[in-house]
């Protein structure tokens, strides 16, 4: 059985800056009110604890920008040169439940054939301490989404905060080569690991587990004509909040730049709330108002996704519904269609 | 008041070519939010308190092309924007039925006292509405405060300031969208040829975006705050925008868009415009 | 700043300030290399997205020559010119960028002479400031 171990909160400064040794390490800051997963050192307090980071981890997967390739032409040719995705191997602490379900849901469409090669190595490359999570606030619903907050699967080791220490257990191969970097600092537990050990010492604080995402039709045909995409649509500005901030949404372009004889291919994040974002060089536009739009992100996230991967894309952060400005929220989207449904409209 | 404006846009919808009323709508006490309403049934949907923020003259330039009048209900410094979208002819003065609501001043995030965006409240008093819910006059709002966090800063500590708000940025584009000023078919920002910004939206990029912006708004910003308010990293969006509009105030003699009767400044000139000379030019 | 070469944008007038470089070019007046001089029919045809599209790509500064008020061309493109320039340097002093990096001129076509007394001017202010610290910034 894996041995629980924990260190001084007091410690937590040490621990990272051990680390910075041989991987980089990113961990969420807090600089103001501003709270960032950044790479270390950064200005600002490292914060591990249910505060969900402004943009999720999907920028350290899929960065918001990144180099494909450098183009040099001269004499002798054109000459190509990959941008390597990932220096070295890297930590990533104070992950929460709903990120690390994104990643899961991320490599449906990266690992897949063919397989995103960047994203796989950064994938490889990451050693994920995932952080047991209370529940922010009344946004929160991952629980509805088979998340469990305080037990997040997938990540490579788990710290609990227990408020003189962190508990911290390391579960995959990839977590366990922490602990010898780690050995001045940690002490082991007494007891074994046990779910319930950490459920006493945190308790649920703020989570709704009745949305029932996995009740949404997953007949495009049904949900085609809902008015609700007409009323959502008129107050939706397009402003694709909801995008950048979403830890499943993962649209991007691609586009050249040119500086004389030599330039760069580089990809970026896209937003399909965008009016250009489908806009063809014709002028044609097969979504061309916002209602279009707005209907095919969440056709996406809740039937196109589900019938191809067997989940909802939806996370259950609740980072769209503090966000949106003209208050659009998932959460009563979902519920409005499948009680529509339920009504036999 | 809520109890009138909902017998106003039952009246104005039940007319044949009334297309929709646009209102305010507040749902299980979350945050107030636009609402559209299109049948005179609905109109019990619309509210009217402290927490309207929105200014709802932005979403007009969509219903241009559309047939029918369109109902919409503004706050007096809504009116200023309503006043510079029909003046700029993205809104026909025909094609609108404006009710105005009086305004006692929005909230403060915290706390009940008045918002900060309220102070120095610049009424357009003589604005034409089609029907209003009281007498369209404000309180004596206490003027603006000078916002301090720029005063007393050299160039090189401004810099250092606007680098570390810019960075925050996260190029989500929100500002743009909810402000009534950019009504652009074809922004600047999306322009393929030319192209003033990839979709990399690098430091110097966000740095092109926010100044630019600053400019076009120029003379033409309400100054209700709402790229600021909206803004998911919480940039400063509103020290420049405030700044530009006082130093048109000084160099122009300008009122404020929708309150002047000049038209904005940057839009005309003056034969007796100062040089743009400094240190001891000719 | 020492050996410090600054890249100076200027965009001249086609009708005044263009023939003026072109007079003090045919002068042999000695002007210093480090500007790139863009042919504009009209000091208005400059839009301030231009100037701060240069400013933020890492030019160290930029000049906008014109004609004297009252004798533009296009008899009013000037008068926009010079109010859009006196918006522009408020904007630029809100972001702490030095007001030597963006100038406005007037220069005609006969003021040769003063073309390049203009040049030589700006481009030992913007040498005494250093480089552009925009675009060094720029880590992505």
């Amino acid at each position: 059985m894996t041995k629980l171990h924990y260190f001084n909160k007091a410690d937590l400064p040490a621990v990272l800056n051990v680390l910075q040794e041989k991987w980089d390490v990113f961990a969420p800051i807090k600089r103001g009110v501003e709270l960032r997963i950044r790479e270390l050192p950064f200005t600002g307090e490292v914060y591990l604890g249910p505060k969900k980071p402004l943009i999720p981890l999907k920028m350290l997967f899929l960065p918001e920008v990144e180099d494909l390739f450098l183009l040099d032409i001269d004499k002798t040719g054109p000459h190509i040169t990959p941008m390597e995705p990932i220096a070295r191997e890297r930590v990533i602490w104070g992950v929460l439940g709903c990120d690390i379900a994104s990643l899961a849901l991320l490599d449906r469409v990266f690992l897949k054939k063919p397989v995103d090669e960047a994203y796989r190595k950064r994938r490889e490359q990451s050693i994920l301490i995932a952080m047991a999570c209370i529940g922010e606030g009344p946004e929160c619903f991952c629980t509805s989404l088979g998340i469990d907050p305080l037990q997040p699967t997938g990540a490579d080791a788990v710290l609990a905060d227990t408020g003189e220490t962190y508990l911290i257990t390391f579960i995959t191969e990839k977590g366990k080569r922490l602990i010898e970097a780690l050995q001045p600092f940690l002490k082991e537990s007494a007891e074994t690991t046990d779910s319930r050990k950490i459920k006493e010492v945190l308790k649920l604080k703020y989570n709704r587990g009745d949305i029932p995402a996995d009740q949404v039709p997953k007949e495009e045909k049904k949900l085609w004509d809902l008015s609700i995409w007409g009323d959502l649509a008129s107050r939706c500005l397009g402003c694709g909040v909801c995008t950048v901030l979403c830890p499943t949404c993962h649209c991007f372009d691609v586009e050249d730049e040119q500086h004389g004889s030599s330039g760069k291919r580089f990809r970026a994040w896209d937003s399909c709330m965008n009016p250009g974002f489908t806009r063809m060089a014709s002028g044609e536009n097969p979504r061309p108002t916002q209602r279009e739009r707005l209907r095919q992100r969440f056709l996406h996230k809740l039937t196109y996704f589900p019938v191809k991967e067997g989940v909802p894309a939806c996370v259950g952060c609740g980072r769209c519904i503090v966000n949106c400005p003209v208050g659009i929220k998932i959460d009563q989207i979902i519920t409005e269609i499948v009680k529509s449904f339920c009504r036999g409209d | 008041m809520e109890n009138k404006l909902r017998e106003i846009a039952r009246e104005f919808l039940q007319q044949p070519d009334a297309q929709c009323f646009i209102g305010y709508e507040q749902v299980n006490e979350g945050p107030v939010r636009p609402a559209f309403i299109h049948t005179p049934g609905e109109v019990n949907r619309l509210v009217w308190n402290r927490e309207c923020y929105t200014n709802l003259a932005a979403y007009l330039p969509k219903f241009a092309k559309t047939g029918g009048i369109v109902g919409i209900a503004v706050k007096g410094c809504d009116a200023r924007a309503l006043r510079e979208l029909i003046r700029a002819r993205q809104v026909e003065r025909s094609k609108v039925f404006i009710v105005g609501l009086p305004c006692t001043g929005l909230k403060a995030p915290e706390g009940e006292s008045i918002a900060e965006r309220c102070f120095g409240c610049i009424f357009p008093k003589d604005f034409q509405y089609d029907a209003v819910l009281g007498p369209m006059t404000t309180p004596d709002f206490p003027p603006r405060t000078e916002d301090e966090t720029l005063s007393g800063l050299s160039p090189e500590e401004r810099f250092s300031f606007w680098e570390k708000e810019i960075e925050k940025c996260i190029g989500c584009d929100l500002c743009r969208k909810i402000c009534y000023a950019c009504f652009c078919p074809e922004c600047i920002f999306e322009s393929r040829q030319p192209r003033w910004v990839t979709s990399r939206r690098s430091l110097t990029e966000k740095f092109f975006y926010h100044s630019v912006r600053a400019l076009h708004l120029a003379g033409r910003c309400i100054g209700c705050g709402e790229c600021e308010r909206g803004c998911p990293a919480g940039v400063r969006l509103m020290l420049i925008n405030r700044q530009l509009q006082k130093d048109l105030q000084d160099l122009f003699d300008y009122k404020g868009i929708g309150v002047s009767e000049e038209p904005p400044p940057l839009l005309t000139f003056s034969k007796d415009d100062p040089d743009p000379f400094f240190g001891g030019d000719q | 700043m020492e050996g410090y070469e600054p890249k100076v944008l200027v965009f001249a007038c086609n009708w005044c300030s263009y023939a003026g470089a072109d007079m003090a070019g045919v002068s042999r007046l000695q002007m210093p290399p480090n500007c790139r001089i863009i042919r504009v029919m009209c000091s208005a045809r400059v839009r301030p997205e231009m100037v701060i599209s240069a400013l933020s790509k890492g030019i160290d500064g930029v000049l906008v020559l014109g004609c004297h008020p009252g004798d533009c061309h296009y008899s009013e493109g000037n008068f926009y010119t010079r109010r859009r320039a006196l918006v522009l340097q408020k904007l630029l002093d809100c972001f702490g960028i030095a007001r030597e990096r963006f100038q406005v001129q007037w220069v005609s076509a006969a003021e040769g002479a003063k073309f390049a007394e203009t040049i030589r001017k700006v481009v030992t202010q913007i040498a005494k400031l250093g480089p552009n610290p925009i675009g060094k910034s720029d880590g992505k």
